[in-house]
């Protein structure tokens, strides 16, 4: 347990470090932060815009993340062999795939919960179809750089990874300024502007839909890992997005040709996720409550699906030649 | 007997690499793997530090059989990558640190260990350096010290002076016979003259099939009654081998 413990944190570690890693949080992060200004002008649309668009950037960016910290942490370390340092410790194969998905999805907890908290804060700078937050504007982007700085110091000065030092500091800051925002804007608001939609979006009703794109992050690094185990980096990301894509419709088209609950439709949600249950836009959109049922339900099904892509991960590593290019 | 390895096959698809392969290496053996590219040494190493299950034969460490109780038999391996792999964003002593810990270490016996590490294999300059910024002959010490750092009862390396100077070379070399007073050593290398500087026993090896199995003593008197040198017989064994 510990030794799984030790790999699984330092895949993590490893995954934070990646350079590319913090450029794809940065990219997120920017986009949601401008997708205020991008939906202005939009007629009482405005809170609806940044929500979906923020939402499908964290989703996006989490399948580009997860692809690249499996290719990171599985492909490259049995391409330059390090896996052959570890497997010849006291680490059984089931050890080393478990651990490296659990860190892999560590690294991509942080990612989304960083990427939900910029989306809790762009909600609150878009205040209206007229106006922005320009304080909170600036906070936002502020924390992008006082983080920024925060890792460019570590590094400097105690050689530490910038990215992963930097990913950290967002990590803090960015809920913190949510939570802080979310809490004056509910006491400057009257009751009536509370019940507009186009002013005000309800944490209860935000947060439950943004945690439900944790699931479906988890699902892509899971399929993600298992692949690697096989294909590089390109292949990968190639599977991944033809999954997404067709995760996207595929269900629709089956309830239509087989009828919705039937077995063919079943079939099909068992062998390519049915993204379309971690988004809640519309229910968003309706500031309508995702019920508890739902919520569950969703995680059984993610806990199910990740459990059978790490059952196929460990079928195909344990079955792999390790090193390829050091044999 | 440390090292047994009986009977082993490896595939790869149709292709067999390792063919009946047999080997014994008690503590203060040095046993010199040797054979040309693609004989199936690496496999062999792979197969003999449980990095890699073969497709039959079996392996036994210090009497442990390595596909029973891989956990047990893998604390008593110490193995030596080619081309020392490594984890290149940690620092030697992180590094040392985290493997050590995969053995079990913790506390005062880890910092123990690293550091002895460390002075083994002369990395003392080096220990707070990112392994990225280091040279090679400096990766292969890291990768050294983090294959007798818990001690093993069995040292398996691939190719362990490649790529280092004559300075380096002669380091590793007195360090291998300083650990054969404890260890079954086998060191696989293209070197013939590793093989007379440090090995007691030869193992040739050509296309997955045993040549040569003997003392360096039997090894050179073969040489000697060919009217010979080691490369002279080398290349006469596995060239006829070949053709």
């Amino acid at each position: 347990m510990f030794t799984i413990f030790r790999l699984s944190m330092n895949a993590c570690r490893e995954c934070l470090r990646e350079p590319v890693f913090y450029l794809m949080l940065l990219a997120a992060l920017i986009m949601i932060g401008l997708f205020p200004y991008f939906a202005m002008f939009v007629f009482r649309q405005q809170i609806r815009l940044v929500c979906d668009s923020s939402m499908a950037t964290t989703m996006l960016f989490g399948l580009f993340a997860a692809v690249l910290c499996s290719a990171r942490t599985i492909s490259r370390e049995m391409k330059n062999g390090t896996v052959l340092l570890l497997m010849s410790k006291p680490v059984s194969r089931f050890s080393f795939v478990i651990a490296k998905i659990c860190g892999i999805l560590i690294s991509l907890t942080l990612f989304v919960f960083i990427c939900n908290a910029a989306t809790w804060l762009s909600v609150l700078i878009a205040k209206d179809q007229f106006r922005l937050s320009q304080p909170l504007l600036i906070l936002y982007f502020g924390a992008i750089a006082i983080a920024a700085l925060y890792g460019g110091i570590r590094n400097f000065a105690s050689q530490k990874s910038f990215s992963s030092n930097a990913t950290v500091a967002m990590a803090v800051l960015f809920p913190i300024l949510a939570a802080v925002s979310q809490v004056v804007r509910a006491r400057d608001l009257s009751d009536y502007l509370k019940s507009d939609p186009e002013s005000y979006m309800a944490a209860d009703v935000l947060v439950p839909a943004l945690c439900l794109l944790f699931f479906a992050v988890w699902i892509m690094g899971v399929i993600s890992s298992a692949l690697a185990t096989r294909m590089e980096i390109v292949g990968n990301l190639m599977v991944c997005l033809l999954l997404f894509l067709t995760g996207m419709v595929l269900h629709y088209f089956a309830a239509k040709a087989f009828g919705t609950g039937s077995a063919g439709a079943l079939l099909c949600t068992s062998l390519v996720p049915n993204w379309q249950s971690f988004w809640m836009a519309d229910a968003l959109a309706n500031r309508c409550h995702i019920p508890a049922s739902y919520f569950i339900w969703t995680l059984v099904y993610s806990v199910l699906y990740c459990a059978a892509w790490i059952g196929w991960a460990f079928f195909l590593f344990q079955d792999s030649e390790l090193a390829r290019d050091t044999r | 007997m440390m090292i047994e390895a009986e009977h082993l096959f490896k595939r790869y698809g149709t292709r067999l690499v390792v063919n009946d392969l047999s080997l014994h290496v008690e503590v203060g053996d040095v046993l010199g793997f040797i054979g040309p590219n693609g004989a199936g040494k690496t496999t062999t190493m792979k197969m003999i530090s449980g990095v890699m299950p073969p497709y039959a034969g079996t392996v036994r460490i210090d009497g442990i059989d390595i596909e029973a109780e891989p956990r047990l038999a893998k604390s008593r391996i110490g193995f030596l990558p080619e081309n020392a792999p490594l984890h290149m964003t940690m620092t030697v002593r992180a590094f040392l640190a985290y493997t050590g810990r995969l053995h079990g270490f913790g506390g005062r016996e880890l910092a123990r260990r690293v550091d002895r590490a460390i002075e083994r294999c002369a990395l003392k300059e080096a220990a707070g350096q990112e392994i990225e910024s280091l040279s090679k002959g400096y990766k292969r010490r890291v990768c050294l010290a983090q294959s007798i750092l818990h001690d093993p009862k069995a040292l398996i390396m691939d190719e362990p002076t490649d790529g280092l100077d004559p300075n380096q070379k002669r380091q590793i070399r007195e360090l291998i016979l300083s650990l054969r007073e404890e260890t079954a050593v086998i060191i696989s290398t293209h070197i013939l003259e590793e093989v007379d500087a440090v090995c007691s026993r030869v193992f040739l090896l050509c296309r997955g099939k045993t040549l040569f199995d003997g003392t360096k003593d039997e090894f050179r008197a073969k040489a000697d009654a060919l009217h010979t040198d080691l490369a002279g017989l080398f290349a006469n064994m596995t060239e006829g081998e070949r053709s």
